[in-house]
């Protein structure tokens, strides 16, 4: 009793501290996430969605279909009272799912010892620092923000006990993450895999219901297929990124390539870094002698982790004896990366692949932890070559992640100036909707509010080390 | 002390320390910028080089410190004193950030109540500069008829004297639900 009270003592320590070493990470993100203006582009014409009485939610008449971000939006912004309550619940809203993920990341981790918290630490850099996560913090963009944390939750309850709750909630949350966007979809195939590798929560139960719930809404989506095109957004191909009509004219036959290029480039750019949005800016930059130096720490993070994650995940699927968190944890990184890799077909853009984020943190907690195991272990020699690999791998995802707060910033401050010089166009080219302009007119003091974040003018050497936008 | 400690927890604790330390300095040095934010929230890390007046921002194509006078509660038609080719002059905001050619500025002083004038478009004209014309004439007041002076300088510009009416572009279709 008396050790296992040491050792639960020990984990409230190493936990604590972790905690400590996130806080001022997650604490400065979500203060810049509350400062920063809502944009003139996307939120006008969002808020005016919900105010049109006319659209029915439920019904998917476009290729987009998030009727639970939009039900949320609308009950919001009709019960909040004055508007700037509603834009101050919205933002809550994206800000209560940054904590929450960063929270029960480190609560699942749950460190014991002082190794386990130095990789949980570099763990939680890599869910801050990922671009799928980043590009997900825009305003009031919160569709992938809140399915992370679900699907975090979800993963949870699937490595413990089953309790009568549990299925019943796991299905409510997938629900809630498809609402509101449908990359919530890859928690089916969490569920599915989970069960297929006897993880203890996963019943046959919530797999089979799962699984009915996801044909079934993939058939309901294709009922409205026709409505589609062919690409929905400009494509990256390559060195390029090609607008829709050109995208559409040149593959519009035959897209299926194309659709294969985009989704492996969603898989490639949490991988690897590259390719963003399908276009190899970074080794295009290279190729041509103009390579910063942030482009090589993102490319050489990514790179090296995933060795580490691949090294780490076949490792544990050789150990005798079943399935482990660990080897589960590995292959559900993979399998949510394909179904991420799949919901991108049409498009490929960084916050797609958000969801596989999270267990690409997971992963790269198991994966550290039992490199650095193994190197304890090894020779002189490779213990110092392990040693220094590992730190400038801490070194890199650590600048990632504060180039994620600097991205917040800039896109606070690329707001704020939207405010500045975009209104005589948006009053013109809006003149007909009556609903948009006042709703514009209203947000105008938000938008224009002096206290806007704006990015912190580091000396060229620090924003060339850490990518600032 | 250390030399105790066998071999393997020593090495576990060197290389979690390794781990563990970019977090640390990550941290301290978070802290450390946000506080230097508070304190001094004017320094060079944080704020944009100081500006005297609304014409010197126009020039520096500062457009938040320019807004800055607007929200301030100086009148964006009254005119400035700014110098040009080595002489003070007094001239509307609008036309300096047309002289200027900051387009950026010439959307936000539009935008926060800068009347439009004959003068201005007809001052893009002249230097060439048909992307600010065009803002002007499209967010002009409706009916402005622009007939601008003969050309000063090249027989290029003849076609700035042609008077017209600013044409209203038709609203263009409405676009649909937001995309992401």
């Amino acid at each position: 009793m008396a050790g296992a009270g040491t050792e639960h003592a020990r984990a409230h320590l190493w936990t604590a501290v972790v905690f400590g070493l996130a806080t001022p990470l997650t604490f400065i993100l979500c203060l810049t996430l509350w400062r920063t203006p809502f944009p003139l582009t996307e939120a006008v014409a969002i808020f005016e969605n919900v105010t049109n009485t006319s659209t029915d939610l439920w019904v998917p008449a476009t290729s987009y279909y998030r009727p639970l971000f939009y039900l949320m939006v609308s009950a919001i912004w009709h019960n909040a009272g004055t508007l700037d309550a509603a834009l101050a619940w919205l933002k809550l809203v994206q800000i209560v799912a940054v904590l929450l993920l960063v929270v029960l990341f480190i609560l699942h981790l749950r460190p014991r010892t002082f190794l386990d918290a130095a990789a949980a630490s570099v763990a939680v850099a890599v869910l801050i620092g990922s671009p799928g996560f980043r590009d997900n913090l825009e305003l009031p963009l919160s569709y992938t923000t809140v399915g992370m944390p679900l699907v975090l939750i979800v993963w949870i309850l699937l490595n413990r006990q089953p309790r009568p709750g549990h299925a019943p909630l796991i299905v409510a949350l997938t629900l809630i993450a498809i609402g509101f966007k449908e990359q919530g979809l890859v928690i089916v195939p969490v569920v599915v895999a989970a069960w297929w590798m006897r993880a203890p929560g996963a019943t046959r139960g919530v797999a089979a219901t799962l699984a009915a719930i996801a044909v079934a809404y993939v058939l309901f989506r294709l009922h409205w297929r026709a409505e589609w095109p062919v690409f929905e957004q400009a494509i990256g191909l390559g060195f390029t990124e090609i607008e829709v009509p050109e995208a559409t004219a040149r593959f519009g036959a035959f897209p299926y390539f194309v659709y294969a290029y985009s989704g492996a480039s969603t898989m490639a750019s949490l991988l690897f870094a590259e390719p963003a949005r399908g276009v190899f800016r970074i080794v295009e930059a290279w190729s041509q002698g103009r390579a910063q130096a942030w482009q090589f720490a993102h490319v050489g993070a990514s790179i090296g982790l995933t060795s580490v994650i691949a090294w780490g995940g076949v490792h544990s699927l050789r150990i005798k004896g079943g399935w482990s968190t660990e080897s589960r944890a590995f292959v559900t990184l993979a399998v949510v990366l394909l179904a991420c890799g799949a919901l991108s077909f049409n498009y490929s853009r960084d916050r797609l692949a958000g969801m596989a984020v999270v267990f690409y943190a997971v992963a790269a907690f198991f994966a550290l932890r039992a490199a650095a195991s193994r190197a304890v272990e090894a020779s002189p020699g490779r213990f110092t070559a392990a040693a220094l690999a590992v730190f400038v791998l801490a070194v890199a995802w650590q600048t990632r992640a504060i180039a994620t707060i600097e991205y917040v910033r800039a896109t606070a401050w690329r707001n704020h100036m939207e405010w500045l010089v975009m209104l005589p166009e948006r009053r013109v080219e809006f003149a007909e909707r009556p609903a948009y302009l006042r709703i514009m007119d209203s947000m105008i003091e938000q938008g224009t509010d002096p206290a806007a974040p704006r990015p912190t003018r580091y000396p060229a050497w620090v924003a060339l080390t850490i990518g600032q936008p | 002390m250390t030399s105790e400690i066998p071999p393997l927890p020593r090495r576990r604790r060197v290389l979690a320390s390794i781990m563990a330390a970019p977090a640390l300095l990550a941290a301290l040095g978070l802290g450390a910028v946000e506080s230097w934010r508070l304190l001094r929230p004017q320094s060079r890390l944080f704020a944009a080089p100081f500006v005297y007046s609304l014409a010197d921002a126009i020039e520096r194509h500062d457009v938040d410190q320019a807004y800055a006078f607007i929200r301030a509660g100086q009148d964006p038609n009254q005119p400035i004193a700014v110098v040009t080719r080595g002489r003070p002059v007094l001239m509307p905001p609008l036309l300096w950030a047309v002289t200027t050619q900051n387009s950026d500025a010439v959307r936000m002083l539009v935008g926060f109540g800068a009347r439009v004038d004959p003068a201005a478009v007809c001052l893009a004209e002249e230097i060439g500069s048909a992307e600010i014309a065009r803002l002007l004439t499209l967010h002009g007041p409706v009916g402005l008829n622009v007939t601008c002076p003969p050309p000063l300088r090249t027989a290029e510009s003849a076609d700035a004297a042609v008077p017209r009416r600013a044409p209203r572009t038709p609203a263009p279709p409405a676009p649909r639900a937001p995309t992401r």
